[in-house]
């Protein structure tokens, strides 16, 4: 005689059923019917159980459905390296079935954060290889950092370079794409493969045709899979684009199932949700594998106005947050960054003190540089030093533009840092830097008197010695670039 | 009261659909009598079985308490805990009366019960109790002993 423990459909709404029967049936365990329709058991109350569907189909009332040996859960492995999956783990990019064995471990999707006796201090610093970034809003491996901006303002151009810029340096990077359309996710898996990504990168999707269900379980899949990889000592990044739709989904899906409305209609636990989450980032102990997460959870801005819930929310759930503006990717700042209205809380600790030092100075210069240009609009003439320090803004605003798809070394991005400071530029203007950017990295990377400057550049111990250093090869800098 | 109706109706009914069936039936007969008093047109088995409920069952209700009855008759059957009885074959009224009593017997008590029609059980029949289904057909047999089918039919493979 077979036994299972079985239920019958006594409500359905859409892709929320009610069953009664499952004497034993526990949270996060997996329903299925005779049509193979697999459903999450979310709650327990009295004789009902509350399930999501996760896959589409008719559901009619009487239907019966059946336990099964499974917990919500998805497989982990090297095979993931180089797959698009759904948050089931279904491959969704056409390269056929994944290569797991049979001792290929099942991870349970619904886990608890580590806590504090795992997790150590952030020390080592999140290499971008984008100066804006690197110099002036460092983030450190197990931050987390919320990339909030306008709609067209090179979010996403900016997370594939960080992804490509990965390239060498051991991490592992997870892009988690939360109902965005079908067409979109194919865009993301074509660049990823142009770029030779996909040996150190993954990609969770679940499109906007997706039931709903399964596209709330996407940012939990690239968590745990993070985790496994994590455990093995390794770097993660985790990019979770974006937490918007994800809170939106949350919200259609606790309408329905009757849960009080908040705040824009949102559930109560929205905040729980996403806190849950994120809090499962972070820098761990020997004791837990010793690897990190770095987390990226992005939220696109309806209308320029990050004072709605969710961005309030994720803002202070995270340890800073990059703000992004169309109108600076209209200008042609790449990224499109808004420096002052950023803020990285734990970045700044894994900077060595010259990087800490020369950018503390150049944001100084830059805000003193804003401030001057709000006077200046008021007067014709302008003494000669302020017309300095606007000219030195422009300059290093070239520098800080980055080009698509490169990595600038992090030597490098203090030399053109410090070069901003340095008399050098005193008669140079914008045009300048914009013509011979390449010219001054190439020269520092390759003429045998800039290299040794190059080499010199982690021992020193200040700013003002970089800049007295560059000083010194001035007539070599103007040689090159004429 | 509701309750003695109930266990009066429930003598000889041993599905849910047809206890639904003639909870329907007899309460169109009792609002016509008790408000229009005119012709009802039944079918010979509801009449039957209206029949033979006796003059003493239809005193119990009057024009003020026939709804009232009825809706607690319909919450009380909502309450009931129902057997489902999966065959590979449909069951006429005469075998639906025998697995009836049967049922009464073991269980020494009033169990209602569903049929479900499952051609894939081959022979024998499931049963679903309490959310715990139990399947005792031939289907569970062969998946049971599957190797065993296998191996014997390997002998005939040239």
């Amino acid at each position: 005689m077979n036994q299972t423990e079985v239920g019958y459909v006594v409500e359905n709404h859409e892709f929320l059923i009610y069953l009664d029967g499952f004497p034993s049936i526990r949270i996060n365990d997996i329903v299925e019917n005779e049509n193979g329709q697999r459903g999450w058991v979310t709650s327990l109350s009295g004789d009902k159980v509350e399930v999501l569907m996760l896959d589409e189909g008719k559901i009619a009332p009487g239907q019966l459905f059946k336990k099964t040996p499974h917990r919500l859960g998805v497989p982990a492995g090297e095979f993931l390296l180089g797959r698009a999956i759904n948050p089931l783990g279904v491959p969704i990019d056409g390269k056929g079935l994944l290569s797991k064995t049979k001792t290929t471990k099942v991870l349970e999707l619904e886990q608890n954060a580590a806590g504090i006796m795992y997790r150590k201090f952030i020390t080592d610093q999140f290499l971008t290889g984008i100066t804006l970034i690197d110099s002036l809003l460092p983030l450190g491996r197990g931050q987390r950092e919320l990339v909030i901006g306008d709609a067209h303002s090179g979010k996403t151009m900016f997370l594939i370079d960080l992804i490509v810029n990965q390239k060498d340096q051991g991490v592992i990077c997870i892009y988690a794409s939360i109902g965005k359309s079908v067409v979109s996710v194919r865009d993301l898996l074509d660049i990823l493969r142009a770029n030779k990504t996909l040996s150190y990168t993954m990609v969770i999707a679940a499109s906007s045709t997706d039931p709903a269900p399964l596209i709330f379980l996407t940012p939990k899949t690239a968590f745990t899979l993070a985790e496994y990889f994590q455990r093995q000592g390794k770097h993660v990044l985790v990019i979770l684009d974006d937490l918007g739709t994800h809170a939106k989904i949350y919200r259609e899906m606790s309408l329905l199932s009757n849960k009080s409305p908040g705040r824009e209609s949102y559930p109560g636990d929205i905040f729980y949700q996403h806190a849950h989450l994120l809090e499962r980032a972070g820098n761990f102990r020997e004791n837990l594998g010793g690897g990190s997460i770095t987390a990226l959870p992005v939220i696109e801005l309806t209308l320029t106005d990050f004072t709605t819930f969710i961005p309030t929310n994720l803002m202070s759930m995270t340890d800073g947050h990059l703000l992004f503006k169309s109108s600076l990717h209209n200008l042609g700042m790449r990224p499109a960054i808004d420096i002052s209205l950023s803020v990285t809380r734990v970045g700044r600790q894994t900077q060595d003190r010259l990087t800490n030092m020369l950018s503390t100075r150049i944001r100084q210069l830059l805000s003193h540089a804003d401030e001057l240009e709000t006077i200046s609009r008021f007067s014709a003439e302008l003494p000669p030093q302020t017309q300095m320090v606007l000219r030195q803004k422009q300059i290093l605003e070239e520098v800080l533009k980055h080009e698509p798809l490169t990595s600038v070394p992090p030597q490098i991005q203090l030399i053109l840092l410090a070069l901003c400071l340095s008399s050098f530029i005193s008669d140079k203007d914008k045009k300048f830097m914009e013509k011979n950017k390449k010219v001054l990295w190439q020269g520092f990377l390759q003429h045998p008197q800039l290299v040794k400057i190059t080499q010199s550049v982690p021992s020193l111990k200040s700013d003002d010695e970089l800049i007295k250093l560059l000083e010194g090869v001035s007539p070599i800098l103007n040689k090159i670039c004429s | 009261m509701s309750e003695t109706i109930l266990n009066t109706i429930l003598k000889d009914t041993y599905t849910l659909t047809l206890l639904k069936h003639r909870l329907r039936v007899l309460k169109n007969y009792l609002l016509n009598q008790l408000f229009t008093a005119s012709k009802v047109s039944l079918n010979p088995e509801d009449l039957t079985w209206l029949n033979s409920l006796g003059p003493a069952f239809y005193q119990q209700f009057n024009k003020d308490n026939v709804e009232e009855i009825f809706s607690r008759l319909e919450a009380e059957i909502k309450k009931e805990q129902l057997l489902y009885l999966y065959l590979p074959f449909v069951a006429g009224n005469q075998v639906v009366s025998q697995i009836g009593g049967q049922i009464r017997h073991i269980f020494e008590k009033v169990v209602l019960f569903e049929i479900r029609f499952d051609p894939s059980l081959i022979a024998g029949c499931a049963i679903s109790w309490k959310g715990v289904y139990r399947d005792y057909s031939l289907r569970a047999k062969i998946d049971q002993r599957k190797g065993e089918i296998l191996q014997s039919f390997k002998k005939f493979l040239r």
